[in-house]
């Protein structure tokens, strides 16, 4: 299938060409990033040897300023203020450290495909997430919804919407 | 593709897996196996009525099992998943519902663990991809530096309408500039019945060229529509020990970033053609006193066709007496009527020695009536108990007063039990 049809009707040239594209640029940004500026290796544990259980703030107890974790320093983890606004950027930077203190459940307690359950709800004994869904919400995401539809559809938009075809087809 | 096709059987992937787990357990020499379980089991009891005073009672049952080979760490299998039951609903919908969240196996043969695999139903984080894949992933730091991520099978987002047809394949190459920058450079590529159904790229950056800043952010670009779908920025500085700043910036755009939605309100037909959203502003977050942080912020949303609107206010969070609470009070003033409100907000958490109490209060004020109504509030009470160091239980009532539900309570029990065992 040489040229694939969108939505909008225009027409796109194929996608191996792209994907060839694609590939040649990474290879060639590999090529010039030059690997011979070494960092000192440093070992990410498996487990984190302190059991946690509020929010970190990791530079509470790592306190020397040269220490890193994955090339950052400890204060960068620090799951202070507005950390929830911010942690998508080192899930997606692909960051090993969240899994030496978080399992799998623990992201998808709240990113899960099919949930059915509030993240709210089932932790109502954490007010200090600040969540926004509430028993309220199926009032007042109307407005949230209108303000910022970009927030709302990594979680809804392809899954996890059963709930919402009730009313929105 | 070919490949890939073959692996379109749920089952067959799963059979592929534990296969593979029981080959391991063979190879590796008996005596170098320590093998530490965790299960846990969330039970959850929600009691609910609607605006026709209909009573709803949903049971659900949560499970995560973790098997860790301690001693070498070479190997792990993790799963989670859920079961819902109706115990009492008016719905004529099916009673039953479950899911498989995740079942993986992951593999560190090396011994610095620089290269790692995971097999089965999993989640990827890279770039723009955060998936739910059935299939294999991959990835292999290089240097400490250099790292490349793959991964490939059949998405999870397009289950619904059969898997025929349907793959996923993308990666992700990354590159560290001594401690100072990090740069990811990911692809994304799925299809849906045969049907291309998404494209994307995108660049991930950290940057930590001083100590007193720090930059993170993302952009994508949606392949199909030759358009950006996204950029995300979020500054931080540092200028004294307990105060940061933090600028951000976002443009989305609504018809590349919710290209193939499954769910009507995200389309063009009803957010507006050509609609896109840029936000900007920042947050500060100061610590006054080791008991007392500040929060204030502002955020301006900017809209092609809506009107502007700003969001501002503050978040107060305390820790005195032992008690762990916080208050927060915003205004948002837009151009349209439905977008003019007054929000607050007060929790406060206690921690006793088995016992934990949360109160959360919410309440929003709306500049125009609905349904004769402008109030809107909603209260919370938990309270958490463990029994033993496995066992806790967790009872909560909520009371929400809306516009459209004049009224509605419901209450929801929680029973968490843990099991820990070294084999
Ligand atoms: C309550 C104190 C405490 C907090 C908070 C804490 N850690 Fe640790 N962490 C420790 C101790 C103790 C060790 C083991 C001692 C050691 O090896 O330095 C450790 C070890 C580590 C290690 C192993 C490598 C190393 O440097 O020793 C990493 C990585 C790590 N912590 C990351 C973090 C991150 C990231 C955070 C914040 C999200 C964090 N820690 C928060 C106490 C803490
Ligand atoms: C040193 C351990 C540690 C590390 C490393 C760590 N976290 Fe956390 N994180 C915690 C603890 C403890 C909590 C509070 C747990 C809770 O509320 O149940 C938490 C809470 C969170 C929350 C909920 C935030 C909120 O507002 O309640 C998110 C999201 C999160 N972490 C993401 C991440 C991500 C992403 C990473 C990797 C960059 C990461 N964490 C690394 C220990 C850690
Ligand atoms: C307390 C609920 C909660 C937990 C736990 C949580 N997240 Fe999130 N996550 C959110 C919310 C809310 C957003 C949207 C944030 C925003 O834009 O303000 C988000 C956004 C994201 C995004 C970007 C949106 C997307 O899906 O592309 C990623 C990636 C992500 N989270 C990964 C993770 C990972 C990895 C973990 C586990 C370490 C995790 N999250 C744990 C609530 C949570
Ligand atoms: C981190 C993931 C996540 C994000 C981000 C998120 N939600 Fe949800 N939302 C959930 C989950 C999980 C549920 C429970 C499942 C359900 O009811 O479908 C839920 C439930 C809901 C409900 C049903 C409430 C009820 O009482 O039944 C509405 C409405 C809703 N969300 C709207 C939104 C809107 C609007 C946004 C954006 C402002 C948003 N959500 C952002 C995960 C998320
Ligand atoms: C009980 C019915 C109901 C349910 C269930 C429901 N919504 Fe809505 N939603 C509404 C109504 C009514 C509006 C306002 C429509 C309008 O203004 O045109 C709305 C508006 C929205 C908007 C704003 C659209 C805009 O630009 O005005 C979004 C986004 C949205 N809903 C997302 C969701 C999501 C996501 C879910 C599921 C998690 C969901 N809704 C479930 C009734 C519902």
């Amino acid at each position: 299938m040489p040229y694939i049809n969108n939505s909008k009707g225009k027409k796109l040239s194929s996608w191996p060409f792209r994907s060839a594209l694609v590939l040649t640029a990474l290879i060639l940004i590999y090529i010039i990033c030059p690997s011979g500026l070494f960092a000192e290796e440093e070992e990410i544990p498996e487990s984190h040897p302190v059991e946690l259980t509020e929010k970190p703030l990791c530079t509470d107890c790592h306190q020397k300023e040269e220490e890193k974790v994955g090339g950052k320093p400890f204060k960068t983890y620090n799951h202070s203020g507005d950390y929830i606004k911010r942690h998508q950027y080192y899930a997606e930077q692909g960051s090993k450290v969240c899994q030496i203190c978080h399992k799998t459940s623990f992201c998808t307690n709240c990113h899960a495909y099919k949930e059915e359950l509030m993240p709210s709800t089932k932790d109502s004994i954490k007010p200090e997430r600040w969540l926004p869904h509430r028993n309220n919400y199926i009032f007042t995401h109307r407005i949230d919804g209108a303000i910022d539809p970009s927030k709302c559809f990594p979680c809804h938009g392809r899954q996890n919407n059963q709930r919402c075809k009730q009313c929105h087809k | 593709m070919r490949l890939l096709r073959l692996l379109n059987s749920c089952l067959c992937t799963y059979f592929a897996v534990f296969s593979l787990l029981i080959l391991l357990l063979f190879i590796i020499p008996e005596k170098s196996l320590a093998i530490t379980m965790q299960l846990t089991s969330k039970s959850y009891m929600l009691l609910q009525e609607d605006a026709r005073d209909n009573d709803y009672a949903p049971f659900y049952e949560y499970y995560e099992l973790d098997l860790k080979d301690i001693k070498e760490g070479l190997i792990s299998v993790h799963s989670g998943g859920w079961l819902r039951y109706d115990l009492k609903t008016v719905s004529d919908e099916e009673r039953e519902v479950d899911e498989l969240t995740y079942l993986y196996l992951k593999l560190s043969p090396l011994k610095d663990k620089s290269l790692t695999f995971q097999i089965g139903r999993h989640y990827v984080f890279s770039g723009v991809a955060t998936e739910q894949i059935d299939g294999l992933s991959g990835l292999w730091e290089i240097t400490p530096l250099t790292g490349i991520s793959i991964f490939g099978g059949l998405p999870v987002e397009t289950e619904n309408d059969g898997r025929d047809d349907d793959y996923i394949v993308g990666g992700r190459v990354s590159q560290k500039i001594a401690d100072k920058a990090q740069l990811g450079l990911s692809y994304l590529k799925s299809y849906n019945d045969d049907q291309s159904h998404r494209e994307e790229m995108g660049v991930d950056t950290w940057l930590g060229p001083v100590d007193w800043m720090e930059l993170d952010g993302l952009s994508s670009y949606n392949n199909l529509d030759n358009e950006w779908m996204e950029h995300s920025y979020y500054v931080r500085f540092f200028p004294m020990k307990n105060l940061i700043i933090s600028p951000l910036y976002s443009h989305v755009d609504y018809g590349s970033a919710f290209y193939n939605t499954t769910l009507s309100v995200f389309t063009p037909e009803y957010l507006g053609k050509d609609e896109s959203i840029t936000k900007y502003g920042g947050y500060v977050e100061y610590n006054i006193t080791s008991w007392l942080t500040a929060i204030p912020d502002y955020i301006h949303y900017g809209y092609d066709e809506l009107g502007n609107s700003n969001y501002y206010g503050a978040k107060l969070a305390f820790d005195v007496y032992g008690i762990n609470s916080g208050v927060m009070l915003h205004r948002m003033a837009g151009h349209v009527k439905q977008l003019r409100y007054t929000e607050a907000r007060v929790f406060a958490v206690k921690t006793f020695k088995k016992l934990k109490l949360a109160l959360d209060a919410i309440n929003l004020n709306y500049d125009e009536e609905y349904n004769g109504l402008r109030n809107m509030y909603n209260l919370n009470g938990t309270a958490e108990y463990d029994i033993t160091k496995y066992l806790n239980l967790t009872a909560s009532v909520d009371y929400a007063k809306t516009p459209d539900f004049t009224h509605k309570t419901s209450a929801f029990f929680k029973v968490v039990y843990n099991f820990d065992k070294t084999f």
